[in-house]
């Protein structure tokens, strides 16, 4: 009798236990993924807007929307007055136009939702990377080629430590790069 | 003989409808939810946004710089 | 169940007789000894039986919360959402997301009207600077001025027009039926007096719209008054040179220093100015232009901690002391016209235990520095002080120091006594239609004697202007909420020379409105209110009054929007002072020479101002610059007098004047003059707010408006011990004198290290003697090969007024703790002055120094984290990673200098129940320094933010990181620009120069933590070595 739960603890318990820590570990490992990194999250935005159709065929700058990103630690989301610019005229018929227009006159917040973002505990500045040469596309992918703009990279402290270490292999274009600060207080502050 | 024995402990310790019960309402009522999600009743919109509205004023006149001499004469 | 339990007989003891628990027990009860045989008592389980219990097992329970779990969890939404960016819709042109944009304004604080910058983020201002370009402040502000926007944010501004109703509570009403309301009550006023009762007014355009309100109704009269005001010294300088106010004073340029009571470095005249004036005498790179500094005073102030010699006398007695003084210079050759051979110096110091050795030092420095001194006498004082004082000056030739190129200027003099008493009786016989309190608090400041609020009562209509309730609304019948200071358009004419002005840097946050402007509308004149009310008329006077007599090249406009972006604008002015001293004022000077036992003297607060601040966390915590209590005030009272009424600190005291009397808790502060009591005025305001409310005690009643003396010194007190003791909270204990172990400790401990003149002249290297230098390490030093930051603080040009904490609060969002956690020492500071004294009690000599994270190179905190949540960055600074600390407080237990502090609660949600987690408040916060909540550990960071912008800037403009690029925010609020901050390893910096200074130390050097941190020891400029 006692022999047998022993055995019974081993060859079955014991082996199915084990499947299951190591099953639960690996699925969650990477369902949860995604939601560690950010990869590949593809939100569907209030207004339709192209970065393929501006960014890519019409090649508008990145900066002339995004202002900030080389004055200040934020990249500026456009003011809905900057789309004004040209779609006061142009393309007036379409519908997603239309609905644009309507916030910018009626003064609503436009609220896009957000893809990239680094927590709260820790600080990013655009203006330091953006000044010592990177581009854009380093993180946030091949931008001019998205219909939907979607996270392409992860944001986990440790890809971005990856590159603060290998700055002449992440980014064999630039030529004078030194490393990045590794020092907690650069980002934790 | 121990397989017996091992079946007769399986069947005190679990029950398989049991368990299959739990778990068909378990994945169900997730696809159910993952297609129809109750967020919008959930979200209270944001109480800080809404309660105070700051504007700066646009008439008065800011420093680019911060202490650049200009004074007026 | 108790059934099963055993029965024999032999199992029940027998009571012994002599332990026993109950009558039962000790007789033998039979029913006792029954019961005592089973576990539970009869009738436990009655009412129970299994099968009526619900089907629901506690397994199945769980398994059902289990699920239901589950189930919650799979219905949260997309757990990849990272909520909403949401951009501008039209982005304002001068602002960039990330930087801050900064305006030029005035604050109203006080009645200096110094000039600010304010540093808004995104539209919302966080930060008060001075502004670099005004005269009188020159780039510093005050710790109220920093402290003063909390009170924009302040979650209990009022926001709407309140009306009283017949129960005495307060409605909430618009602004239509206010304005209808009012206009009609005051234009049914007939002949009746209007009052308006304001304090000073320090605004042109401001004074106009009065004037417009006076035309437009038949009878106005303005009343102005302050609580503390320099209007008995004006009068004096009025009598002893004709005219004009009291000049200003070249610190700068005063070799020795007399101050009579006079708070020059604290509250009395514009503190900033002195301050920075006063310390460019105390330049250690300059000593033969050190100035001396004598102060006789009755409590010790922060003017009396700075001075070279000290002496303590009763107010009352200055003018005795002065008139043997003048006696005394007399017998020595420098001639008066005055007879003065009732007084002699000698006598007087005998009655009053005087230090011959100060009085001898005292006027050998006056004759031979004849010219280059100045005696300075305290607005608190009477008027015969003043003359004679003007009379001292003036024979002693040291008029030379009134500067000529400046004056103070006043839109409206202040109204005296006898106006005052004016609108009580037209009060009282029921003459006074409406009163209006304009922006002021005449119900809680108005001298007792006036019993205002009773006369009060017969006004017609009785409306207060005012930012948030106070004790003069709530008397009120309309209430009605005015723009905070960075709400408002105005000016301001303080000073001869030029203009400072005012503008708003936010909207209105809630539904106020500007003071002129309902002013402006009630005349008519204008149109109804809308905000562009008094900005259009501000333009007006200004295109119309003032911008002819400027000359200028451009066009109004033009003019106008540099004058906002400078926020002064400097004029021409001719000033007159006058230098012909009339000797008739002499005549004033009568012989006083018998004093009452006990004499009250009544202080202006240091961080409350006349009261103003009182629902401001910020000065209510700052600790008091000499004594370090926090949020209560205290009578200030020697040691020889506390032994005579048998109290001891803490005790309350009642002292009694007239019909007046308060009890009010004991302090036993060293310096403090026999039988003299202080008390601050500014506390014990009943309506305050959530913050100031019940806070200290409120000695205002014993000003009175008939006074002997002045109206802050009262004779004729009686004091007695009272029973029961009060808690006060100081953030430092002074230490017993006279037990030898504790005694100096400062001093042995070489945590300060001063000297004197004369020893640094003999010996300059007298500081560096006492080091160690050969000090054994366990680690091998880091190479720090960039920039490597460090700080060094003159200990000279420190005067501890603690405007540096208040800046450092406001900029890295440092919470308000409350009473009872300062009390455990929870205080939230990250940097805090400590002041030591030693000495005798009664003449000690105090120091100061400033505590902040020295950022030790070897710090032993960092070696103590269990989860390495602090460590050294290559730059030479000790980091503090908030999401990694855990709250073990190994950190703060090492650290040598205590300067760690510990999130014991979530402050904001803790104080004032949830005050500071209001959404209002929550404005407040710089968005560029970590908001701490509970459980983390927090110290100063040498402003990190500061050098992370500054680096990135760098990055921006390609050029090297420079250590003068960055300035911390107590650098930048100092004053006296005592604290320097900047790269260690920029030998040719001006920073280099001070922390390689030959007077420079560390404190507590000998345990090898090495910090970066210098002080620049203290020279105290006494006759010989000995301090």
């Amino acid at each position: 009798m006692k022999n047998s739960l022993l055995d019974y603890i081993l060859r079955a318990r014991l082996p199915v236990t084990i499947f299951i820590i190591i099953a639960s570990f690996t699925l969650t490992y990477f369902a949860s993924r995604a939601e560690r990194d950010g990869v590949g999250y593809t939100p569907d935005q209030p207004i339709n807007y192209s970065h393929k159709l501006h960014a890519g065929e019409m090649k508008i700058d990145c900066q002339y929307c995004h202002v900030a990103v080389e004055k200040s630690r934020h990249a500026m989301v456009p003011a809905v007055a900057t789309c004004m610019n040209c779609h006061s005229v142009a393309r007036k018929d379409k519908p997603d136009i239309i609905k644009l227009k309507e916030y910018y006159d009626e003064g609503k917040p436009l609220r896009w939702k957000r893809i990239h973002r680094v927590p709260d505990y820790a600080y990013f500045n655009h203006s330091v990377h953006v000044n010592k040469g990177i581009d854009c596309t380093a993180c946030h992918g091949e931008i001019t080629k998205m219909e939907k703009v979607g996270q392409m990279n992860s944001f986990t402290m440790g890809s971005c430590l990856n590159c603060h270490r290998n700055p002449h292999e992440k980014l064999p274009e630039l030529k004078n790069v030194n490393l990045g600060p590794e020092y907690c207080s650069a980002c934790h502050r | 003989m121990e397989l017996q024995n091992s079946k007769k402990i399986i069947d005190q310790k679990f029950s398989r409808k049991k368990i299959l019960k739990t778990i068909g309402i378990g994945s169900i009522s997730f696809f159910a939810l993952k297609i129809f999600p109750l967020n919008y009743l959930l979200t209270g919109k944001n109480n800080i946004n809404s309660s105070i509205k700051i504007k700066s004023n646009p008439l008065a006149v800011s420093r680019n710089k911060k202490g650049s001499n200009n004074v007026a004469r | 169940m108790s059934q099963d339990k055993l029965e024999s007989n032999e199992n029940i003891k027998q009571p012994d007789s002599n332990y026993w628990r109950s009558f039962n027990e000790l007789y033998n009860d039979p029913v006792f000894i029954e019961n005592s045989k089973h576990e539970f008592y009869n009738g436990v389980t009655d009412g129970f039986s299994p099968n009526e219990l619900s089907g629901l097992s506690r397994r199945k329970f769980l398994a059902l919360l289990g699920a239901s779990a589950a189930l919650a969890g799979a219905g949260c939404a997309d757990y990849r959402d990272k909520g909403e960016i949401i951009p501008y819709n039209q982005k304002p042109e001068e602002v960039t997301l990330g930087k801050p944009t900064y305006y030029a304004s005035t604050c109203t604080g006080c009645s200096l009207s110094c000039g600010i910058l304010i540093k808004t983020r995104e539209g919302r201002p966080i930060k008060i600077d001075g502004n670099p370009d005004h005269p009188v402040n020159q780039g510093k502000i005050c710790a109220k001025g920093q402290a003063n926007i909390l009170n924009l944010y302040d979650p209990e501004r009022l926001s709407t027009p309140l009306r009283r109703n017949n129960l005495g509570y307060f409605d909430n009403i618009s602004w239509e039926i206010a304005d209808k309301e009012i206009l009609n009550k005051l234009n049914q006023a007939g002949d009746k007096e209007i009052a308006i009762i304001t304090n000073q007014i320090t605004s042109p355009s401001g004074l106009k719209i009065i004037e417009e309100f006076k035309s437009k109704f038949s009878k106005v009269n303005v009343y102005t008054y302050d609580l503390f005001n320099n209007s008995i010294k004006d009068s004096a300088w009025a009598k002893s040179y004709g005219s004009g106010k009291f000049p200003l004073i070249q610190w700068d340029a005063a070799k020795v220093v007399l101050s009579l009571e006079g708070d020059f470095l604290g509250v009395d005249g514009n503190k900033i100015e002195n301050a920075r004036l006063f310390s460019q005498g105390r330049d250690i790179d300059a000593i033969e232009k050190f100035n001396r500094l004598y102060v006789v005073e009755g409590n010790m102030s922060l003017t009396g901690m700075n001075a070279d010699y000290r002496m303590r006398l009763r107010p009352d007695a200055q003018y005795e002391f002065v008139m043997c003084l003048i006696n005394e210079l007399s017998k020595r050759g420098i001639s008066s016209s005055i007879i003065t051979s009732q007084y002699s110096l000698q006598d007087f110091a005998k009655r009053f235990s005087l230090p011959g050795k100060f009085l001898n030092h005292l006027v050998n420095d006056l004759i031979a520095n004849r010219g280059k001194a100045i005696v300075y006498s305290g607005s608190t004082l009477p008027e015969n002080v003043h003359i004679a004082v003007n009379y001292l000056n003036e024979i002693l030739g040291n008029t030379s120091l009134y500067r000529k190129d400046s004056t103070i200027q006043q839109a409206m003099d202040l109204s005296l006594t006898d106006y005052l008493k004016n609108l009580i009786s037209s009060l009282d016989d029921g003459k006074v239609a409406a009163v209006i309190h304009y922006d002021s608090n005449p119900a809680y400041h108005l001298p007792s004697d006036l019993n205002y609020r009773k006369a009060l009562s017969k006004a017609g209509v009785v409306i207060t202007l005012t930012v948030s309730e106070n004790e003069s609304s709530a008397i009120s019948d309309y209430v009605l909420p005015i723009h905070h200071n960075f709400e408002s358009w105005g000016d301001a004419k303080t000073r001869s020379g030029f203009y400072s002005l005012l503008q708003p840097v936010i909207s209105p946050i809630t539904d106020t409105r500007q003071k002129e402007g309902i002013l402006l509308s009630w005349t008519g004149i204008a149109g109804s209110y809308d905000e562009t009310l008094y900005h259009k008329y501000l333009l007006n006077n200004w295109e119309k009054n003032i911008y002819p007599g400027l000359n200028s090249k451009m066009s109004f406009q033009q003019f106008w929007n540099s004058a906002l972006h400078d926020g002064i604008v400097l004029v021409d002015e001719k000033v007159n002072i006058s230098t012909e001293f009339i000797s008739s004022s002499l005549n004033e000077l009568k012989p006083v020479n018998k004093y009452s036992d006990y004499v009250l003297v009544l202080k202006e607060s240091f961080a409350l101002g006349d009261g103003r601040f009182a629902n401001n966390g910020f000065m209510q915590e700052l600790p008091h610059p000499v004594s370090k209590v926090t949020w209560d005030n205290y009578a200030a009272i020697s040691e020889q007098t506390s032994k005579e009424l048998n109290v001891k600190n803490n005790d309350l005291i009642e002292v009694k004047s007239g019909n007046n009397k308060l009890n009010i808790p004991v302090f036993i502060q060293p310096g403090c003059a026999d039988r003299m009591i202080e008390i601050e005025l500014g506390y014990g305001r009943e309506k305050a707010g959530v913050v100031g409310s019940s806070v200290g005690f409120n000695a205002n009643s014993f000003i009175k408006s008939q006074f002997s003396v002045s109206p802050w010194i009262i004779e004729g007190v009686s004091v007695t011990k009272a029973g029961g003791t009060y808690n006060l909270v100081s953030t430092q204990e002074h230490h017993a004198f006279d037990i030898e172990r504790v005694q100096d400790l400062h001093k042995k401990r070489h945590i300060i290290q001063e000297g004197t003149l004369e020893t640094y002249k003999k010996n300059p290297k007298f500081i560096q003697d006492n080091r160690k230098h050969e000090l054994e390490s366990v680690y091998k030093p880091f190479p720090y090969d960039g920039v490597k930051w460090g700080m060094a603080i003159d200990m000279n040009k420190c005067i501890g007024c603690g405007e540096c904490i208040v800046a450092c609060n406001v900029e890295n969002n440092v919470p308000i703790v409350g009473k009872d956690q300062v009390e455990k020492g929870r205080e939230m500071h990250w940097l805090r002055v400590d002041r030591y004294y030693s000495g005798t009690i009664n003449e000690p000599s105090v120091s100061t120094q400033i505590m902040l994270c020295q950022q030790c190179d070897q710090a032993p905190c960092e070696n103590v984290c269990p989860v390495v949540a602090t460590n050294h960055s290559p730059d030479g600074l000790n980091q503090m990673v908030y999401n990694r600390c855990v709250g073990t407080r190994y950190c703060s237990n090492n650290c040598p200098y205590k300067v760690r502090r510990f999130n014991y609660f979530n402050f904001r949600d803790h104080f004032r129940d949830g005050y500071q987690e209001q959404p209002l408040l929550a404005l407040l916060n710089n968005p560029e320094v970590t908001v701490r909540s509970r459980g983390v550990m927090e110290k100063c960071t040498f402003c990190l933010q500061r050098i992370s912008d500054a680096r990135s800037d760098a990055i921006r403009e390609n050029r090297p990181l420079k250590g003068s690029d960055v300035t911390t925010a107590c650098q930048d609020s100092c004053s006296t620009n005592a604290i320097k901050f900047g790269d260690i390893n920029d030998l040719e910096s001006d920073f280099s120069k001070f922390r390689n200074h030959e007077l420079g130390y560390y404190v507590l050097e000998e345990l090898n933590v090495k910090p970066n941190v210098t002080y620049l020891a203290r020279l105290r400029n006494t006759h010989s070595e000995e301090a």
